[in-house]
């Protein structure tokens, strides 16, 4: 994994998720392209047909249609997801603000639990791009949260401000970078 | 050498306070691999901990039918969640060996699984392979992310593995004089991406035994789906489940 940051080879990273030693890569790091397997990259695979439509649904609710993986666990009737999408603005050499991180996080909770009333929890992330050899994606996550149906339904109703709705998730980070 | 070590834990753990991307950017690119201890258990029928060659443990003899879950690397979004939700739902503790990048990346995971009663121990700041970095480089690496998850724990973490599981005499040596006992496992389900959740159970139940410690990986969601049999399994065999350091204890009082 310390190859991801400190200069990987583009062979290198083609073959990173398979490592010899069978430790996995963490999901919002890396997603080299030669690795992207299946005709659905932005699908984890965990559960393909359900993460195909909740990538459907979430795609289109956030501007720029930065959504850049999605992620369905089904554990014994419990459904959880994950969300990883882009803080970069596309075709913009610039970040997207706090303001703009909590706004889509919002948007991305409210779609999912409006719209798939099965899963329980959802965890958000927005990555950027960080320096890396050609052909190979590297990811650096700079903002997340983790929401739970149960709050979710106690303040989707109320007169909330992004940053205030997010924090009663009690789950936010945000890395120090990312412009105000 | 222990006071080298102490020189340079004590720079390392002044220099936890900074951005970890700032403070990593000094450690070097991975080094070529160099030969290194086997995956093997040592063979030590003796009641109490089974110490390997260097010090380090692998399991504890014990009469009790008690055996922990261990999980390497991350925490990551979506995946240490779930797992947490699994493990919390079969009321099963387990101990999550962290690496610090993660955990400073994703903190509030961190916090998940200290208050969902789980243990934490130290996988080194950056998973690098140990053997083939220099003195300084394996106390930083080990140094940085203790100090780093002591800040959830509020207490000095007590547990060590090294990363990719690659060890020799030096590493061992200097985990110890950091404090940590280094653990590693007796059961492997060698749980690699896309192996099936019914092998993974297989490969567990097979090598599960008393004071067993059984190693499996955070990121992997065949692993989790795995886990409510595995748990079944080895509850429908009498056993109980126990973090490392619990472990430990109840080897150490036989």
């Amino acid at each position: 994994m310390a190859a991801l940051l400190f200069g990987v080879t583009t062979a290198q990273a083609a073959s990173a998720p398979f490592a010899p030693h069978g430790v996995p890569h963490p999901p919002s790091r890396v997603h080299a392209t030669a690795a992207a397997v299946g005709e659905k990259p932005w699908d984890e695979g965990v559960t393909p047909a359900l993460e195909n439509r909740l990538f459907d649904a979430t795609y289109k609710t956030l501007p720029s249609h930065n959504v850049l993986k999605v992620y369905v666990f089904d554990t014994s009737g419990y459904e959880s997801a994950g969300i990883r999408f882009s803080a970069r603005v596309p075709h913009e050499q610039r970040d997207l603000t706090r303001p703009e991180l909590d706004a889509e996080a919002v948007s991305l909770i409210r779609t999912t639990f409006d719209q798939f009333p099965q899963l329980q929890t959802l965890d958000v992330w927005a990555t950027i791009p960080i320096p890396a050899p050609e052909l190979a994606q590297v990811e650096s996550t700079v903002f997340s949260v983790s929401a739970d149906r149960e709050t979710y339904e106690s303040i989707r109703s109320k007169p909330l401000s992004d940053e205030e709705f997010l924090a009663l998730f009690g789950q936010v980070w945000i890395a120090p970078q990312v412009p105000q | 050498m222990k006071l080298l070590i102490a020189l340079l834990a004590v720079l390392v753990l002044k220099g936890a306070a900074l951005p970890a991307r700032i403070a990593s950017t000094v450690m070097p690119a991975l080094p070529a691999a160099e030969p290194v201890a086997p995956f093997s258990a040592p063979d030590d029928s003796d009641l109490g901990l089974s110490y390997g060659r260097y010090g380090e443990v692998w399991r504890v003899h014990t009469q009790r039918k008690e055996i922990a879950l261990t999980f390497d690397d991350g925490p990551y979004p979506f995946y240490t969640p779930v797992l947490l939700h699994v493990l919390d739902h079969s009321r099963v503790p387990a101990t999550f060996f962290i690496v610090g990048r993660n955990a400073q990346e994703f903190p509030e995971l961190v916090s998940r699984i200290v208050q969902s009663g789980d243990e934490i121990g130290n996988h080194t700041f950056n998973h690098f392979t140990l053997t083939g970095l220099p003195e300084e480089q394996i106390v930083a690496q080990i140094a940085q992310d203790g100090a780093l998850l002591e800040r959830f724990t509020g207490k000095p973490i007590s547990l060590f593995r090294p990363p990719h599981g690659r060890f020799n005499r030096e590493v061992v040596s200097i985990a110890h004089e950091l404090g940590y006992v280094t653990v590693f496992w007796s059961d492997a389900a060698n749980d690699v991406k896309d192996i099936p959740p019914d092998v993974i159970t297989e490969r567990v139940m097979t090598e599960a035994s008393p004071g067993g410690i059984i190693l499996l990986h955070s990121g992997q969601y065949r692993t989790i789906e795995a886990l409510p049999d595995i748990i079944d399994g080895l509850r429908a065999q009498g056993y109980t489940f126990v973090t490392v350091s619990k472990l430990l204890e109840d080897g150490e009082q036989n």
